[in-house]
């Protein structure tokens, strides 16, 4: 095991070494800002335009509680009040919430992990810009006149062509894919970073639990993001070329859009949920001067929230007619959730209650959190019993519930997060007395607001309608609720001004204020782009409370990657269980090029939301050609050597490994697009369920024979593509090549035998929705087939330039496990639209 | 990644695992058992579904207990020289696997007491 090493007299001065650091992984100023891939950085843009989204969604939830002030006002009417509702869910969820929470995760989780930055830091910039454009790109409806306005869940046939025909829903569904592809991203890139960049020694059970909070959310994205997306996509080819996927005249079905979408929608929940429960788990051990209580205990049931979170989405359509007795399973997977949600609950109370509690602003924070969240967890409780949820469905009981659960759940924790890194961040002290103003107008206007809409939704008062009769009876109610709405924006404002403040007058605080035991406090303040001077050794899950020198020996560069003669930016690659040093991986440096993938992508969105599909087939290929830029920045054509990992001995850099970051990354990458792909099978199942006869009368069979060809060429090209990965290692440069080239000719007779076989078939992709989904499941693998040959011809040309090397085989590894994902794909594909049909048709 | 971490992690969510599987199977015997008619036909007492799901789960909770029993032993017994992690993953397996069991058992319950296919 890696003990610190003494520095030696030799090294250059400790000052010049920090300087070099600081030349190598620092930000570029001025216009150099749009450059910066730095984790620091990428995740304060993320928190503070999550911010900005939050205070918009605040201003839209002011002027709807404004509207419902009093019975029959009409501040806004019906079509504003639609748009106001629509946008403030769709802000808050997709716009705040998410990405504010990854935010924080990317700020902080390197500096846990006791590592110098992420994994992928280019992504983490590609990630901020595309929801950045993506946030741009929906209120840009505003300039248009065509706000979305059916809901922040899009339901059909509300939404549909037919009903909803102005761009407003385009706008949505373009807007919030676009900044899903940023949730995603950043889920691929903290799944690799939690298991393969922990510094050495963070063995699996000495992780912090709030890196097992952030592992389980991304996970969660991975699996949950891909049916909204797959939705979304449908969604739009039926509005824009008129494909039935929803349309009940055309055998598709508008619950299929509730499905897909509750099961993104409730696992959702638990994404903003866990990561802030995290932050909890992570702040309240230092207030209570104990380590949290049941390690073991909050592992499993942060996993278990994980699993049975995503057996709840009926939950929301219990009123649409589902047999009763499927009903029941999802009423108690539902209240069964409430367990592990328990269980933390407890364990939070019993290391407050073990330890010496210290009261802070942070800790008033989580105290308001545990009584609002478990107050919200009980009429959650509540609703998930089928009898009662009928009852108050669609009422504003359902409302004041989800916001007990998110306001308390997500915002308490995330203010709390504030006061607690701040001084990390600034150097200086937050203040006492204002803060606390601040919480209590906070805590005492939301409980005013929203403990009375629990008895106004009770009463009757249904969701999203913009007035309401005089004598119905919800008039004071209403008027309190908007009362509390005001108190609780002017609590939030003077938490901004206590912020501010705090920066310009703050009084310096000594490092490590808090006398926390995580490895983000041994970060010196301010915090330098490289975190730490050495990557630290440590054998504790509380590393400073063990060692509180342990900041002195990093900076002196006395453990991990602390040499002088760094050239590069190196971060150590460890192992998932033990996290001992395998590699050191060398990042890339500030880029311009993940702004441009961004924006390229974003000339996509505008081409179909302007229906200039011709742009948005430029847009296409030109974020494609950008892509293929990144990738080509990638790997080395030298011979590479080890270096110095300081503590851990000499390290082979991570371009001769086999699983490189760039497969584990592909590796998680693909469990999302796996996930987008089964969900869209999930379509076609569910379609043909619904069906009286599928295919629909008066369809023939469509023959085996071209489809067969297609596949077995399919098959062809994977075989390639795996060989060419083992020639490569042989150290075979022609037939690798060759090899390529086969895999790339192989891919495009793919394409060409299965467009053949649409063609052949007389399959109208417009008539029904039967023809709707072979279309779209065939349209869907040629697009992947079209990546992989691509991806040949990218591996072919690196190994004529010599990144791809029998001493550099990465690449080849990737190339070979797309290539597998993609046949293994059509298997399932294959089987669905030309074999099942057989087998159930008339 | 080597074959024991890919070991040891799959059997950590193996439990959690098998209940969603299990969930997804009573969703599925139930939906295709009314979309059918089959609702009426009776087997050993239970009709379709309630024999689906009885059955789906007693081959659940069976998975679930061997998973438990080696973890079980693992815990006490923690092989190798990594005892530390042994017993770390050990005793995570087998609290997820209660839970599981306890949310199998949770979902299938109702099954014996509501009349399958109404609305």
């Amino acid at each position: 095991m890696p003990t610190p090493v003494s520095p030696s007299s030799s090294e250059p001065s400790q000052a010049s070494r920090l300087a070099r650091l600081q030349a190598i992984w620092g930000n570029p100023s001025g216009l150099g800002a749009f450059t910066v891939v730095n984790h620091t950085t990428v995740g304060l843009r993320f928190i503070i335009t999550g911010f900005i989204f939050f205070l918009i969604g605040g201003i839209l939830s002011m002027w709807m509680r404004s509207q419902l002030t009093f019975p029959g006002n009409d501040l806004l009417d019906h079509q504003a009040y639609a748009e106001a509702f629509t946008m403030h869910g769709t802000t808050m969820m997709f716009f705040f919430a998410v990405p504010i929470m990854e935010g924080i995760a990317v700020y902080l989780l390197p500096k846990m992990l006791g590592t110098r930055d992420l994994i992928y830091p280019r992504l983490s910039a590609f990630g901020y810009w595309c929801y950045l454009f993506g946030g741009l790109l929906l209120y840009s409806s505003f300039l248009f006149d065509a706000v979305p306005d059916g809901g922040w869940f899009m339901y059909l046939p509300l939404n549909s062509a037919q009903f909803s025909a102005g761009a407003n829903v385009d706008f949505w569904l373009l807007g919030v894919t676009f900044a899903e592809i940023s949730a995603v991203a950043a889920g691929v890139e903290l799944i690799v970073a939690i298991l393969k960049t922990r510094t050495s020694g963070m063995a699996i059970n000495r992780m912090p639990l709030y890196a097992w909070y952030i592992l389980v959310m991304a996970f969660m994205i991975v699996f949950g993001f891909p049916p909204l997306i797959l939705a979304s996509i449908l969604l739009e080819i039926e509005r824009a070329f008129g494909l039935p996927f929803y349309d009940t005249a055309l055998g598709g079905d508008p619950l299929l859009w509730q499905h897909l979408f509750w099961i993104f929608g409730h696992p959702e929940v638990y994404i903003i949920f866990l990561p802030a429960a995290g932050l909890v788990t992570t702040i309240l051990p230092t207030f209570a001067r104990r380590p949290m209580v049941g390690y073991n205990w909050v592992v499993m049931a942060v996993i278990a929230t994980g699993f049975i979170s995503f057996g709840l989405w009926v939950h929301h359509m219990f009123a649409v007619g589902i047999p009763l007795l499927s009903l029941a399973f999802f009423s108690a997977a539902s209240m069964a959730v409430a367990v592990p949600t328990g269980i933390q609950v407890f364990a939070w109370i019993a290391t407050l209650w073990s330890g010496k509690p210290v009261m802070s602003t942070p800790m008033l924070y989580i105290l308001g959190f545990l009584f609002i969240f478990v107050l919200g967890g009980l009429t959650g409780v509540m609703l998930a019993l089928v009898p009662f949820d009928w009852q108050v469905h669609d009422t504003h009981f359902v409302v004041a519930h989800m916001h007990y659960v998110l306001f308390g759940g997500m915002i308490f924790p995330m203010f709390a997060a504030f006061y607690y890194w701040l001084p990390l961040l600034s150097g200086r002290e937050t203040s006492q007395h204002l803060s606390r103003i601040a919480f209590w107008t906070i805590f005492i206007g939301f409980n005013v607001t929203f403990l009375p809409m629990h008895l106004t939704g009770m009463l009757g008062m249904p969701r999203r309608v913009y007035t309401y009769l005089p004598e119905l009876g919800w008039g004071m109610l209403n008027f309190i609720s908007t009362v509390g709405g005001f108190v609780t924006a002017i609590g939030v404002a003077i938490l901004m001004v206590d912020v501010i403040v705090h920066f310009l007058f703050g009084k310096p605080v000594k490092p490590n204020v808090w006398n926390a035991g995580s490895l983000e406090w041994a970060v010196p303040t301010p915090v330098p782009p490289y975190n730490f001077a050495s990557q630290p050794h440590v054998d504790d899950r509380e590393p400073l409370w063990k060692n509180p020198e342990l900041p002195q020996e990093l900076q002196d560069g006395r453990h991990l990657l602390g040499h002088a003669d760094v050239t590069r930016r190196e971060i150590l690659m460890t192992s998932i269980t033990h996290a001992t040093p395998q590699a050191v991986v060398i990042l890339p440096g500030n880029t311009v090029v993940p702004l441009i993938a961004a924006a390229l992508t974003s000339l996509f969105f505008i081409g179909f939301l302007a229906k200039l599909y011709w742009l948005a087939a430029i847009g296409a290929a030109a974020s494609l050609g950008a892509l293929l830029v990144w990738a080509w920045q990638n790997g080395s054509r030298d011979d590479v050597g080890d270096v110095d990992g300081g503590a851990a001995g000499r390290l082979p850099l991570h371009y001769g490994l086999t699983l490189t970051p760039g497969w584990w990354g592909t590796l998680i990458a693909l469990l999302a697009d796996g996930t987008l792909f089964i969900s869209l099978l999930f379509a076609y199942y569910f379609l043909w369920t619904v069906s009286p006869q599928w295919p629909p009368a008066g369809y023939r069979d469509i023959s085996l024979g071209l489809p067969i060809a297609a596949f077995a060429a399919l098959l062809l090209g994977a075989l390639a593509a795996s060989l060419a990965n083992v020639s490569n290692r042989a150290a075979r440069s022609g037939v690798t090549q060759m090899l390529y080239g086969a895999a790339a000719v192989s891919g495009v007779l793919f394409i060409v035998l299965q467009v053949m076989t649409l063609l052949g078939s007389a399959v109208p992709a417009k008539a029904h929705a039967y023809g709707a989904l072979l279309h779209t499941i065939s349209g869907f693998q040629i697009v992947h087939v079209g990546i992989a040959v691509v991806m040949a011809v990218f591996a072919l040309l690196r190994v004529r330039h010599g990144y791809l090397h029998p001493a550099r085989p990465g690449e080849g590894k990737v190339v070979s496990l797309f290539w597998q994902y993609t046949m293994l794909q059509w298997l399932l594909g294959f089987a669905t639209i030309h074999v099942f049909p057989l087998l159930v048709g008339g | 990644m080597g074959s024991l971490t890919f070991r040891r992690l799959l059997t950590l969510v193996g439990a959690p695992l098998i209940w969603m599987v299990h969930f997804l199977v009573c969703y599925a015997i139930v939906s295709l058992v009314c979309l059918s008619q089959l609702g009426e036909a009776r087997i050993i007492g239970l009709n379709a579904a309630q024999f689906g799901v009885v059955v789906a789960t007693l081959v659940a909770g069976a998975l679930i207990f061997s998973i438990a029993v080696t973890s079980l032993r693992r815990w006490r017994n923690p092989p190798g020289p990594d005892a530390e992690i042994s017993r770390f993953f050990a005793v995570n397996t087998l609290l997820l696997c209660a839970i599981s069991v306890l949310a199998m058992l949770w979902v299938a319950f109702p099954t014996l007491m509501l009349p399958t296919c109404a609305l």
